[in-house]
């Protein structure tokens, strides 16, 4: 996508009505989509910013955030092949995970996609949302907006207004696809970026899907507003990972909700390494008898910056099963939050739901750590417990690694490798441990010689 | 067991101590509804000294000005304007238990109170509508300098010392219903015991709400000097009434340096009432503070016993039993702040939700920076007895301090099948084993209680437990 063609209104930061509708036209989009737009920008600006005095939002500050200091759109230009793609991209492929179909979003535009034929010959479908609602309306049009609607909050509002580029992955019902599709989502301006993520998973179908986030950086603030839904049908499995890993100029919100079928399972797993603010919403719907959610997540904050994920294991039918693991480091000036509900619907007997947080704060003593593991349950034949733990690393773990003659600065990176290692453990992908591995050494690696100064 | 079945042919939902004496005021305000004349009368009253009718205004200012809170229980029923801030029973403090009127010893009869209490119990201050009307107090302990009145008393006879710590656990502004509490309060304890001085046997008050729509707002401040322990008892029981009675009180305690206080309630309101209550205890150098907190009746109690542990080495304990049938909301739960360094807590809550009944664990932990070598511990379990039922737990946990060790567990089960098979398979019957089970469950709590409390617990959950298998 060039410059030309451009409607002005886009080219001006902030967003109105007028703007709204001139990227829906620009984008050529049905009537129905349009009216979507302008109605989710009415509720954008209905709606108070969230402030300190809002439960959600205790103790994330965004007084600051306007959306009138943000471009709602930036241009980028389209590729014919991967290694067109800008460097910095074809490195992060090629240091991520093996993939069978490829999508990468430069700022607001779709750069790149591929689907290997063999997947695209069983009838997988991945592009950008734009290319969806030309050739595959039908399969979008009742799902999008269904788990991330307008009425969510205001960024969710936000989302469906200015949305551009995103990505639908389709897996045709039974189809069995056995290596992880990639997305990427590169910024490199100081701009906003707004991709929404549709994932349908027809009965009976597997697949792994990988969205990943990344930046050049820049000195002015940028800002990442996503929506995540995820379709999961009966009996299908769906392995999502989220990988936020934007430079620190970058406010990132996300809200990722998934709905399962009976006897369907998602595993998620959401890391949080980079971005100033980096505020996620992670929602699993156990919408049917014996769905299964497993979720994982992983934060590391260091200097100031502030990673807040609130989780929710909604269970609306019986017999089904929730496991969520949340481990966090934090070290410096840092603030952690999470905040994490099992919420049992009356009739939702037989829910097994468990819920784990756990903090460690390393280096220095101004990290802050909040930990809010919430229940409420409205069924009385449950299985539920939650648990929550922080601390420092553990004096005996390090005593032992030391006595065996490893110095302490190697004998805490493994301490706090052990940590993590809980969660990357269970994520059956070796070249995103790899990448995980490499960012939790370079995060320890700068907090434990700041600590060894002092 | 048979003896249950008279108790069983009350029936389960009526309030088991549902008898009302006739009403026989002294004093009553001219009308309902509060405003700053009804305060000044109240003041006047009482015959105050000017600072406390400030205080009073100052703080009646603030409750106007607060918004009634929309988290917690559902409080959008209840209306400031229909109760009566005010009332006393009689115009002198009973002496001795022949100074206590019939009416009032008839009604202490039903509660099963006088011949146990009189006996093995030292000081009972037995708070009938807002006033405290009976009173007697172990001579070795006025020997010993120990103080325990009723506050009234305690603000005419003890001013400065009244003065020096009334409301600066709890501000009048801290929220909506510690300041209707400091505009209007009435009754309650005050405490004072001294350096080194040991109370073996504890304090004990009986407090009963007798009119209708009659709030009761007392006020107990309890101070235990360097080195000292005392056990502080509260109990409540109520008739029932068929509007919405309001108990609003506020408690502060004050232990200093290696002193230890523990303050235990046994909350038993009729299911008309709520029950929005502050409890907040600071912990100097060294001492203990303990809540042992039972919730079992009401129609809403909000009440989350605080511990600010400011002194090094200083320890919190919470221990929380909230039980909610039908129609009851329990929001109950502990707050610990840990502001000195090496500061230990620990939170046990325990509660049972049956009918239509709702439990909420509701909790803050807090680490400041600094609180180094703290520990603490938060442990909610709750048991659902029936479809309908609902528990929540919302631990709010804080660290701003890295060397720290925080730990908080939640369970939630259903009284477990092989538990209640093993039972039966002994020839128990279904409900006579769910309520051992229950009985179980709370043991951890009940057995840091006084043994006729115990008791007075274990039966209590007994009656409530009747008919629940179904």
């Amino acid at each position: 996508m060039t410059e030309n063609g451009i409607p002005e209104v886009l080219k001006n930061k902030g967003a109105s009505a007028e703007a709204v509708k001139a990227l829906s036209s620009f984008k050529d989009e049905p009537s129905w989509l349009t009216e979507k737009r302008l109605s989710a920008w009415k509720a954008f600006e209905a709606m108070p910013m969230p402030t300190l005095r809002d439960e959600p939002w205790k103790y994330t500050d965004i007084s600051d955030f306007s959306f009138d200091d943000y471009l709602p759109y930036s241009p980028s230009p389209s590729v014919s092949s991967e290694n067109e793609l800008p460097e910095a991209v074809q490195t992060l492929i090629e240091e991520g995970e093996k993939n069978s179909a490829l999508i990468v979003q430069h700022n607001s535009e779709t750069a790149f996609s591929r689907v290997d034929d063999e997947l695209a010959k069983k009838g997988v479908i991945l592009t950008d949302l734009h290319t969806a609602l030309r050739e595959h309306g039908d399969l979008v049009k009742d799902k999008l907006f269904g788990l991330v609607p307008e009425g969510y909050d205001k960024f969710a509002a936000l989302s469906a207004a200015a949305f551009s580029g995103g990505s639908f992955l389709y897996v045709p019902r039974g189809v069995d696809v056995e290596v992880p599709i990639q997305s990427y989502r590169w910024m490199d301006v100081s701009g906003s970026i707004t991709p929404r993520t549709l994932v349908v998973v027809e009965d009976g179908a597997n697949v792994t899907y990988i969205d990943e986030y990344a930046s050049s950086g820049g000195e002015e603030l940028a800002l990442s507003n996503c929506a995540v839904e995820l379709y999961v049908g009966e009996g299908a499995n769906l392995r999502y990972v989220s990988l936020q890993n934007w430079a620190r100029n970058v406010l990132h919100f996300n809200t990722i909700r998934s709905e399962a079928g009976k006897d369907a399972a998602i595993n998620s797993l959401v890391v949080s390494f980079g971005a100033e603010l980096s505020r996620t919403n992670v929602e699993a719907g156990l919408s049917a008898p014996g769905s299964d959610s497993e979720m994982l997540g992983l934060y590391f904050a260091d200097e100031d910056q502030l990673v807040d994920h609130h989780t929710l294991q909604d269970h609306l039918a019986p017999n089904a099963h929730s496991d969520l693991l949340y481990k966090g480091a934090l070290r410096d000036e840092s603030l952690a939050v999470f905040s994490g509900l099992i919420r049992v619907e009356p009739g939702a007997q037989k829910t097994d739901a468990y819920q784990t947080n756990r903090n460690i704060i390393l280096g220095t003593d101004d990290a802050y750590a909040v930990s809010l593991p919430r229940l409420e349950i409205l069924a009385d034949d449950v299985k539920c417990s939650h648990g929550s733990t922080t601390g420092q690393v553990d004096e005996t773990e390090l005593f032992y690694l030391m006595s065996r003659g490893i110095p302490r600065r190697e004998a805490e990176k493994l301490v706090v490798f052990g940590f993590f290692g809980d969660v990357t453990s269970r994520v059956p992908l070796e070249g995103l441990r790899e990448k995980l591995n490499n960012a939790i050494e370079g995060k320890i690696g700068i907090g434990f010689d700041k600590k060894s100064v002092a | 067991m048979p003896e249950d079945k008279t108790i069983q042919e009350l029936g389960l939902d009526e309030y088991k101590y549902g008898f009302s004496d006739p009403e026989e005021y002294f004093f009553k305000t001219p009308r309902k509804g509060i405003d700053p004349e009804i305060v000044a009368m109240i003041s006047k009253h009482k015959n105050e000294p000017e600072w406390m009718l400030e205080y009073r205004l100052k703080a009646l200012a603030s409750f106007l000005d607060k918004p009634t809170p929309t988290w917690g229980g559902d409080l959008s029923d209840m209306d400031f304007d229909d109760i009566y801030y005010y009332i006393r029973p009689m115009e002198n403090q009973g002496r001795s238990w022949d100074d206590v009127p019939e009416d009032i010893k008839n009604t202490f009869e039903k509660l099963g109170i006088p011949q146990a209490e009189r006996e093995s119990l030292a000081g009972v201050g037995a708070q009938y509508e807002s006033e405290v009307v009976y009173h007697s107090l172990k001579k070795e302990w006025d020997d010993a300098g120990v103080v325990f009145m009723d506050m009234d008393s305690g603000l005419r006879e003890h001013e400065d010392v009244v003065k020096e710590y009334f409301g600066t656990i709890i501000p009048y502004d801290d929220n909506k219903f510690s300041a209707l509490n400091s505009a209007v309060w009435s009754g309650g304890s005050f405490v004072y015991v001294p350096p080194g001085v040991h109370i073996d046997i504890p304090l004990q008050a009986y407090f009963r709400i007798n009119a209708e729509n009659m709030g009761q707002f007392e006020r107990t401040l309890i101070i235990a000097d360097e080195g000292s322990s005392v056990h502080y008892i509260e109990g409540c029981t109520a008739p029932t009434y068929s509007s919405n009675s309001l108990h609003s009180a506020v408690v502060e305690l004050i232990a200093k340096p290696n002193a230890r206080i523990r303050y235990s309630t046994i909350q038993n309101w009729s299911h008309n009432t709520y029950n929005l209550v502050t409890k907040r205890a600071v912990a100097e150098k060294n001492a203990t503070v303990e809540w042992v907190d039972g919730n079992l009746g009401s129609k809403l109690t909000m009440k989350y016993p605080a511990v600010y542990l400011t002194g090094e080495g200083a320890r919190g304990e919470i221990l929380s039993v909230a039980y909610a049938g039908d129609g009851q909301h329990q929001d109950a739960g502990g707050k610990v702040v840990h502001a000195a360094p090496n500061t230990s807590s620990l939170i046990t809550s325990k509660s049972i939700s049956k009918g239509t009944g709702r439990s909420t664990y509701r909790g803050l932990l807090k680490v400041h920076e600094g609180a180094v070598g703290s520990k603490s511990r938060v442990e909610c379990d709750a048991l659902l007895l029936d479809e309908e039922a609902r528990t929540d737990t919302y631990p709010y946990i804080e660290i701003e301090e890295k060397k720290v060790n925080t730990e908080h567990e939640a369970t939630v089960s259903k009284v477990g099948e092989d538990q209640l098979f093993y039972l039966m398979s002994r020839g128990m019957s279904e409900e006579d084993a769910i309520a051992m089970v229950v009985n179980g469950f709370i043991e951890p709590i009940a057995k840091e209680l006084p043994l006729e409390y115990a008791i007075e617990l274990n039966r209590l959950i007994q009656l409530e437990m009747e008919g629940s298998v179904g």
